[in-house]
């Protein structure tokens, strides 16, 4: 298990687990910044939460192009995914309208 | 396009894949091209995308380096307490690559500019040995213009001057080129056949002239310009042998010149100069020829100046209350460039000073970012991690963004010399001034100064990581960087006194700049235009018919609508036009006894009208009229310096003037009125004495026309150009010009160094208010939990608030005592660009302090209250 998951990295996590295999879809995916989603790939990947093998030669030879770099999560990484969906779902939304005042300090 | 950008892209990846471990090198460099190739396949790619894909791969190339102990803050993974800090990701990025692409810019574009004017060799034969020759008395002032050596004098020394190997004239003049196509207004420069071997350059077809062709009576030959060969004649070589019809006389071609050769100023073509017998006899008092030399081999400038001296000396003899005529000599750069040195010597301190502000400042966010992850790294280090390894990582991503920021300064550099060199300046060369491959390689090399400059101070600081943990930082819930933010401080005082230098500078300038456009010219430019009208053709050889031509265009003119008032004079005020000559009385005597030549005057050359049609005031007595024509008494009119200096005591009115121009060649009479005074040489220059003649009563064969509209004037161009052919087609009128644009140009120095100077302020000032606010943002959170204490033991607000910006005060107050002293040294060396202000000028250096201490109270204020905001049990609790 990793130290910390941030959010960036559970949504990157997550894209993967639902099946989006490259890396520039799980920019498309998420939104994020390629310069945040490598990285994290990478963490992931080094954390064992995600495994990377490399597309079929033929297949993008065919489309004319060098075969890519395919991530699919591992039953590590699904389980790490769920747990931490899991602590998420324990959060509920605030009403702006009533959010609760600190209480002063000073002055 | 498209394959291009693709190679380009494949190249940086190639370059980027070093900073990957060598153990993932492959692997990473495999995917990125994969991904690449993919999104061009999709056709997803464009020059935007590929830019930020990279940036991407860089991020991910760091990231792997790093080997994601979150080094690279790149890594999404930053504690929240840095979160709004200076040193997030994307804005460091962005503000280091903004940096550079400013910085490195305006270096590259100041140098691309100083080495078209000062620096690239110029286009002529070994031009070091080529020299501009002017003759002046002795007593006058230095600064004149070049053209003007006297016929006799040049032929003198054609026949006696040893050390010069070669010696060429030239002269001036606008034509008008007719048959075979519409008829073109030209500019030509009539030249010996010397002209062409001084300067060494050779023709692309044909020949230049030939030794003899510009004998009394020699064939009358054209050489073209290429600019005309090809505009003119579709660059055919088969021009050469044709004959073309220039202000009405015939020319033979001989031959085409190369692309860029058009000296001596802007010319279309070259004609043969003749000097007459008549020419040659006229001595001293003409001076209207421009002469070049090339130097001989064991001769210097020194030498020939001497040698050419001591020609007209033995030549002539002394005339009586009149200095000796002397030869003086600069080389060709010297010649067109001499006095722009200083402003360019001020626009080099200038864009340095901006340059080294930005230089620190991109050191300062990479302290501050080291500062976040200093302990991440001294703990790093104290588990054994390499240091070089670090070093090697802070050096790459900073090579990186340098690089980038570079291209973007080298496009910056490229559009901003295109754009200087479209001014119209007037400043010789300029308009050459291009991104060319030793520009560029400045650019790069700024860029490579910039990348060691601003990373070698973070770099020897994480150098000093691998010391054991002082005590201070044993508990992980202290915040590092305390020592950061004292470097930083040093950094963010010496941005500050550059930036109050740089103000002071553009102050003295914009101070300068409106002193002198306060100044009155003594004459309201406003909607005057004039245009030169040359009868120097056969049809006009005598003074009579000169002076009927004129005076029908006059009443033309006037019979126009359109036009207000005209007149004619020889030389404009503000065109440094400049005939100096010894003043007598009628007996010869000069006017005021004792001095070695007499007072200098200027002559000036004007017909009636010319004081009403310039608005210059008739102070005292009257105009010149149309009934001061020949024959009748000679009469001149001073103006009021010349009164001055000739009559301190008395009315000038009555007196008996006159000046000697050559054999028996006497200008002048009793003086009849005075005149304002005219700036003549601009608003910084004296106004020189001034005697006003009128050439209803001498012979003139060139005239500057000067027309006063009514109203806006749109339609006197039409006008005098109808008038002129009117009267006689074969008479060009070249060279319109309005004396507004000439008031402009008058200024154009101050203008151009004020705007330059005002922007390396602005951007000094922006980049110090940056790095103040990042230095107390940092301070600010490296003292979040004292600040929290205090807040909990009730400091008030205002405490708060001064506790965090009395640091930002100190280093203000540093950075602006060392600034004023730096302003004080450095602006002793733009004396020459001040006017009418000190170098010290106290009120500009107290603006100039109180603006930067303004900007930083302002750039120190966000950080501080947002301070004071805090709330100390998130601040107690979370740290």
């Amino acid at each position: 298990m990793p130290r910390q998951v941030t959010l960036a990295s559970l949504q990157v996590l997550h894209a993967v687990a639902q099946g989006t295999a490259y890396g520039f879809d799980v920019i498309d995916e998420t939104g994020l910044p390629g310069g945040t989603v490598y990285p994290a790939l990478s963490r992931l990947e080094r954390d064992g939460l995600l495994v990377s093998s490399w597309e079929d030669r033929d297949a993008a030879h065919a489309e004319g192009r060098p075969p890519r770099r395919y991530y699919r999560a591992t039953a590590a990484g699904v389980r790490a995914l769920n747990g931490a969906l899991e602590r998420l779902r324990g959060l509920r939304p605030v009403d702006p309208a009533r959010r609760p005042r600190p209480a002063r300090h000073h002055r | 396009m498209a394959r291009g950008r693709a190679r380009l892209v494949g190249w940086v990846l190639s370059r980027l894949a070093w900073i990957v471990p060598r153990s993932e090198r492959e692997t990473w460099r495999l995917e990125w091209q994969a991904e690449l190739a993919y999104l061009a396949k999709s056709n997803r790619s464009s020059a935007l995308a590929d830019g930020r894909h990279l940036l991407a791969a860089f991020h991910h190339a760091v990231w792997l380096r790093a080997d994601g102990l979150s080094l690279g803050t790149l890594a999404p993974r930053r504690p929240a307490s840095a979160r709004g800090g200076p040193g997030r990701q994307p804005v460091f990025s962005l503000a280091v690559l903004l940096t550079v692409a400013l910085g490195v810019g305006a270096g590259t574009a100041i140098h691309g500019a100083a080495r078209a004017v000062f620096w690239r060799p110029l286009p002529y034969l070994e031009p070091d040995r080529v020299v501009v020759i002017d003759t002046r008395a002795k007593d006058e002032p230095a600064g004149a213009p070049v053209g003007n050596v006297a016929a006799a004098n040049f032929d003198r020394w054609r026949h006696g001057a040893t050390t010069l190997a070669d010696l060429g004239a030239f002269k001036l003049a606008g034509g008008t080129l007719t048959g075979e196509g519409p008829a073109e207004q030209l500019v030509d420069a009539a030249v010996t056949s010397g002209f062409f071997r001084v300067l060494g350059v050779a023709p692309i077809h044909g020949r230049t002239f030939t030794a003899g062709d510009d004998a009394p009576g020699g064939p009358s030959e054209a050489v073209l310009g290429f600019d005309l060969w090809r505009r003119r004649f579709d660059a055919d070589p088969g021009v050469v042998g044709r004959t073309i019809l220039l202000a009405g006389t015939p020319r033979l071609v001989v031959g085409v010149m190369p692309e860029g050769f058009r000296y001596p100023l802007n010319v279309d073509l070259w004609v043969t100069l003749r000097m007459t017998a008549e020419d040659l006899s006229q001595d001293r008092g003409i001076r209207h020829l421009g002469a070049i030399g090339r130097l001989a081999d064991d001769a210097t400038i020194d030498t020939a100046a001497r040698q050419l001296s001591a020609v007209i000396a033995t030549a002539t003899e002394p005339r009586l209350g009149q200095a000796p005529t002397e030869a003086t000599l600069a080389t060709l750069r010297e010649s067109m460039v001499g006095e722009r040195r200083a402003a360019m010597r001020v626009l080099v301190a200038a864009v340095t000073l901006a340059w080294l502000i930005g230089c620190a400042n991109i050191a300062s966010l990479t302290l501050g970012r080291a500062a976040d992850r200093e302990r991440d790294l001294r703990v790093r280090a104290a588990l054994g991690a390499s240091r070089s390894r670090l070093v090697r990582s802070v050096l790459v991503e900073h090579g990186i963004l340098a690089g980038l920021g570079g291209i973007c300064a080298l496009g910056l550099a490229h559009a901003a010399l295109g754009m200087l060199a479209a001014l119209p300046s007037g400043v010789p060369y300029l308009d050459q001034a291009r991104l060319d491959g030793r520009t560029a390689l400045f650019g790069v090399a700024l860029t490579a100064a910039t990348v060691v400059l601003s990373a070698a101070w973070p770099t020897w600081r994480a150098g000093r990581a691998d010391r054991p943990l002082a005590p201070g930082h044993a508990s992980p819930r202290t915040t590092p960087g305390v020592q950061a933010t004292r470097w930083r401080g040093g950094l963010v005082a010496a941005e500050l006194a550059m930036t109050v230098a740089l103000l002071v500078g553009a102050g003295l300038i914009a101070r300068s700049f409106l002193a002198m456009t306060a100044v009155d010219l003594g004459f309201a430019p406003d909607v005057v235009q004039a245009y030169d009208v040359s009868i120097s053709t056969r049809a006009y050889s005598d003074g009579d018919r000169q002076r009927a031509f004129f005076d029908d265009l006059f009443a033309r003119l006037r019979a126009t609508p359109d036009v207000e008032s005209v007149a004619g004079t020889f030389g404009l005020p503000l065109e440094n036009f400049d005939r100096r000559y010894a003043v007598r009385d009628r007996d010869g005597v000069p006017v005021t006894p004792g001095a070695t030549g007499g007072p200098a005057v200027q002559l000036r050359n004007v017909t009636p009208d010319y004081f009403r049609t310039l608005g210059i005031p008739v102070l005292a007595g009257r105009e010149f009229t149309a009934d001061d024509r020949r024959g009748t008494e000679r009469v001149a009119i001073v103006n009021a310096a010349a009164a001055r200096l000739l009559w301190p005591d008395g009315p000038a009115i009555g007196h008996h003037l006159v000046v000697e121009r050559g054999e028996g060649d006497t200008r002048g009479g009793t003086v009849v009125g005075v005149v304002g005074d005219v700036r003549e040489f601009g608003p910084s220059q004296p106004v020189p004495p001034t005697l006003y003649v009128t050439p209803g009563q001498v012979a003139i064969d060139v005239l500057t026309i000067i027309v006063r509209p009514r109203g806006e004037g749109n339609g006197i161009d039409r006008a005098v150009r109808d008038a002129v052919t009117g009267l006689d087609l074969d008479v060009p009128v070249t060279n319109r010009r309005t004396m507004a644009a000439l008031a402009t140009a008058a200024t154009f120095d101050q203008r151009a160094s004020l705007q330059v100077l005002a922007f390396f302020a602005f951007t000094a000032i922006s980049l110090a208010a940056i790095g103040v606010y990042g230095v107390v943002a940092l301070d600010v959170a490296a003292r979040r939990r004292e600040l929290g204490v205090r807040i909990a033991l009730g400091a008030s607000r205002s405490q708060l608030i001064g506790a965090v910006s009395g640091r930002a005060a100190t280093l203000a107050g540093v950075g602006i005592v060392a600034g004023l002293g730096l302003a004080a040294a450095g602006s002793r060396a733009m004396t020459n660009l001040l006017f009418d202000v000190s170098p010290v000028d106290m009120s500009t250096y107290a603006l100039a302090a109180a603006l930067t201490m303004t900007i930083t109270i302002a750039a120190a204020g966000l950080p501080a209250r947002r301070a004071a905001r805090l709330d100390p049990t998130v601040v107690l609790r979370n740290d």
